[in-house]
């Protein structure tokens, strides 16, 4: 007698997750390019600072996405990193254009 | 004592990773709702070395919302960016845990 086996499968739990964050790094990735999209008035004082604060999240979202592909130490060398580039930026733009100081 | 500094460390990066997290869904709400109002102020943190300083002004500029634009070491004085008008206390959240690790 053949007996049936019913094999119920629920999917891989991790990669259920690992989906969810994507998608959610995604929507935050939507969310700053409207930020970037709508501030692009020169004229509002200290603008490329808030576009380079909404770039942020594109930073932080790209240390999530190398974690969770398993290069976590690209990870932590993009999360280290980061910060120096906005640095330069910032400064470069505010002693330089922005002619402050 | 070293090994105190090593907790301190590792209490330091959980409540980053935490206060990551609240900027970037703050952040994104700005950036969806058009409340963006850049401004720049200097603040004084009470930080004695040249190294939290550094790590400060790391820390300020990984948390999306704000960023570090200048630094007066002799001086001790941060030139720093917020994306909307906010207290010191908002921009600096990590000084304490910065000054338990390192002074």
């Amino acid at each position: 007698m053949a007996t049936a086996e019913i094999s119920l499968t629920i999917g891989d739990p991790v990669g259920i997750i690992i989906g969810i964050l994507l998608i959610i790094g995604g929507i935050l990735i939507l969310c700053a390019t409207k930020g970037l999209i709508c501030n692009t008035d020169d004229d509002v004082k200290y603008n490329v600072f808030a576009r380079l604060e909404i770039l942020g999240i594109v930073d932080m979202v790209g240390v999530l996405v190398l974690i969770l592909v398993g290069q976590p130490a690209l990870g932590v060398v993009y999360f280290i990193l980061a910060p120096f580039a906005t640095h330069a930026i910032a400064k470069g733009h505010f002693r330089g254009e922005q002619e402050e100081q | 004592m070293f090994l105190t500094r090593i907790f301190y460390g590792i209490e330091f990066f959980v409540v980053l990773v935490v206060e990551i997290i609240k900027a970037v869904f703050d952040t994104a709400a700005c950036s969806l709702k058009g409340d963006v109002d850049p401004v720049v102020v200097e603040i004084r943190p009470d930080l004695k070395r040249p190294v939290s300083l550094a790590i400060l002004s790391n820390t300020i500029t990984l948390t999306p919302g704000t960023i570090t634009v200048d630094m007066d070491q002799d001086e001790r004085v941060l030139t720093v960016s917020a994306i909307t008008p906010r207290a010191t206390e908002a921009i600096i959240p990590l000084e304490p845990y910065i000054k338990k690790m390192l002074e």
